[in-house]
């Protein structure tokens, strides 16, 4: 089953193209990389699928529903900034996510939030930033949903907090969703990947599995999108 | 889902007033105080009067400040990312910050009652107050030739009706500035005055009655405009939103 359909989508802002004409088709059960430079579309696309954003042509569907009311209860995202109001703490916002998502499992955000030691009391002001993010996180993943979509989780962050990271979205994610996860770090990623989406200046270049990406390049992810990406700026 | 959006809005809101209504009703309870033990002269009351009066002042304007910003902030800064992520659609976002400003201007104009009713019950006893009552009403209506009470009545719902509108102008204001990238807050500005020059054009063709003697037309004129504000602020994040 498709969870994520994109035909011919486009995203214009004045004259210029962010996104042209792309085609793209997730399936259920795996996890996808979208990978491209900065500026090359990746958030506007997932911005576009969470409905921040509305389509200047083409389609979008996730589960056959057009993004709206329906396919936010479906869709958990983690945007690439900080998000959460400052004002609120650990417990407010679990309480916020129980309230409005049906699929939010309290007893998981608990369990993550605990073996991280973070003081359920402390507002959000008062966090590290990577603590910030460690929670905005637990939250994202503590949803039962179909389709996770994840933009740039890692950049910013240690490379401990990138493992803490990779670990948690591959320990808590049900075997039938599927996650899309944004970023220009291959190298860190790489490992949990099924498939990789290259997008190059609003325009998608390559979509297969990583598997037959390192079989038919003879390269590892990382070092194939160097090199097409060496190719598109020579 | 509205309820829930509210209950949020008022939260967030209320933190920000609290501190400010509770010291009103504080300052009203040593006015009352000094009131009650004739220290009338006294330069510490009037300290504390003047500012009980700035209080006041400010606990009207505040809460259209705090109004703006939440809406700036929630919907069009970073936090607009969890809100337009919920199940909700954008017009139960819009309605639910116009109605959590309609229940913050109540809130705000019984504490101001409340205010009054504390200095008065402390520093008089029943039976004065009742008569000062009794010539405030019989003096108003004098000057009014009618009965006091349906006026003041229709000019408190008039007021609250009024409040709402101007919040809700506010927020096709910020509306239209998210519009414009890079100069938000200007144009913000831009057209919460574009929008004044135009209701005042409209005001000048149609020439409404007195306010008190057609209340009704008014609290339909008013309710109109609300209705008509929060259309267009819907119109313009469900269509153009683009979170920076």
């Amino acid at each position: 089953m498709n969870v994520l359909e994109c035909r011919n989508l486009t995203k214009n802002y004045g004259s210029k193209t962010a996104l042209d004409s792309v085609n793209i088709t997730l399936e259920s059960g795996r996890i996808t990389g979208l990978l491209g430079p900065n500026g090359s579309g990746k958030t506007t696309l997932i911005k576009l699928a969470c409905r921040l954003l509305v389509p200047t042509q083409g389609d979008i569907s996730i589960c056959g529903n057009q993004p709206g009311v329906e396919t936010k209860k479906i869709v958990s995202y983690l945007p690439d900034r900080n998000y959460l109001p400052e004002w609120m703490n650990c417990r407010d916002l679990i309480y916020l996510y129980e309230d409005f998502y049906e699929d939010f499992d309290t007893q998981r955000a608990v369990d993550m939030i605990r073996s991280l030691n973070i003081d359920h009391k402390i507002p959000m002001k008062k966090m590290s930033k990577g603590t910030k993010e460690k929670l905005q996180l637990i939250l994202t993943m503590s949803r039962r949903a179909k389709l996770y979509l994840l933009d740039e989780p890692i950049a910013g962050v240690d490379p401990a907090a990138r493992d803490y990271i990779l670990h948690t979205i591959l320990s808590n994610y049900d075997e039938d969703a599927s996650i899309l996860i944004s970023t220009h770090l291959i190298a860190d990623v790489e490992s949990v990947l099924d498939e990789a989406i290259f997008l190059k200046e609003g325009k998608v270049i390559l979509q297969d599995s990583v598997d037959s990406i390192r079989e038919q390049s003879g390269k590892s992810l990382d070092e194939h999108f160097r090199e097409v990406f060496r190719c598109w700026e020579s | 889902m509205l309820g829930k959006l509210m209950k949020y809005d008022l939260k967030a809101a209320f933190r920000s007033f609290a501190p400010l209504y509770l010291a009103l009703l504080g300052m009203s309870v040593i006015i009352g105080l000094f009131g009650r033990f004739n220290a009338e002269g006294n330069s510490v009351l009037a300290f504390i009067a003047i500012v009980y009066g700035v209080t006041m002042i400010i606990c009207w304007v505040i809460p259209i400040v705090i109004l703006t910003l939440r809406f700036k902030r929630n919907l069009l800064g970073d936090e607009g990312y969890l809100s337009f992520s919920l199940p909700v659609s954008t017009l139960e976002h819009i309605v639910a910050k116009v109605l959590s400003a309609l229940v913050i201007t109540v809130v705000c104009a019984l504490v101001v009652v409340l205010s009054f009713l504390i200095i008065g019950l402390i520093s008089a006893d029943f039976e004065q107050l009742r008569n000062a009552m009794q010539q405030i009403m019989s003096a108003f209506s004098q000057i009014f030739d009618a009965n006091l009470l349906p006026q003041i009545f229709k000019a408190v719902v008039f007021s609250i009706l009024t409040s709402v509108e101007l919040i809700s102008q506010i927020y096709l204001a910020l509306a239209i500035g998210h519009l414009v990238k890079d100069h938000e807050t200007l144009a913000a500005v831009g057209a919460f005055i574009g929008i004044n020059v135009i209701l005042s054009l409209v005001m000048n063709v149609i020439h409404l009655p007195n306010m008190l003697e057609s209340a009704g037309l008014y609290y339909v004129y008013s309710i109109a405009l609300t209705a008509l504000f929060t259309s267009l602020t819907w119109l313009i994040l469900d269509r153009n939103l683009n979170l920076g």
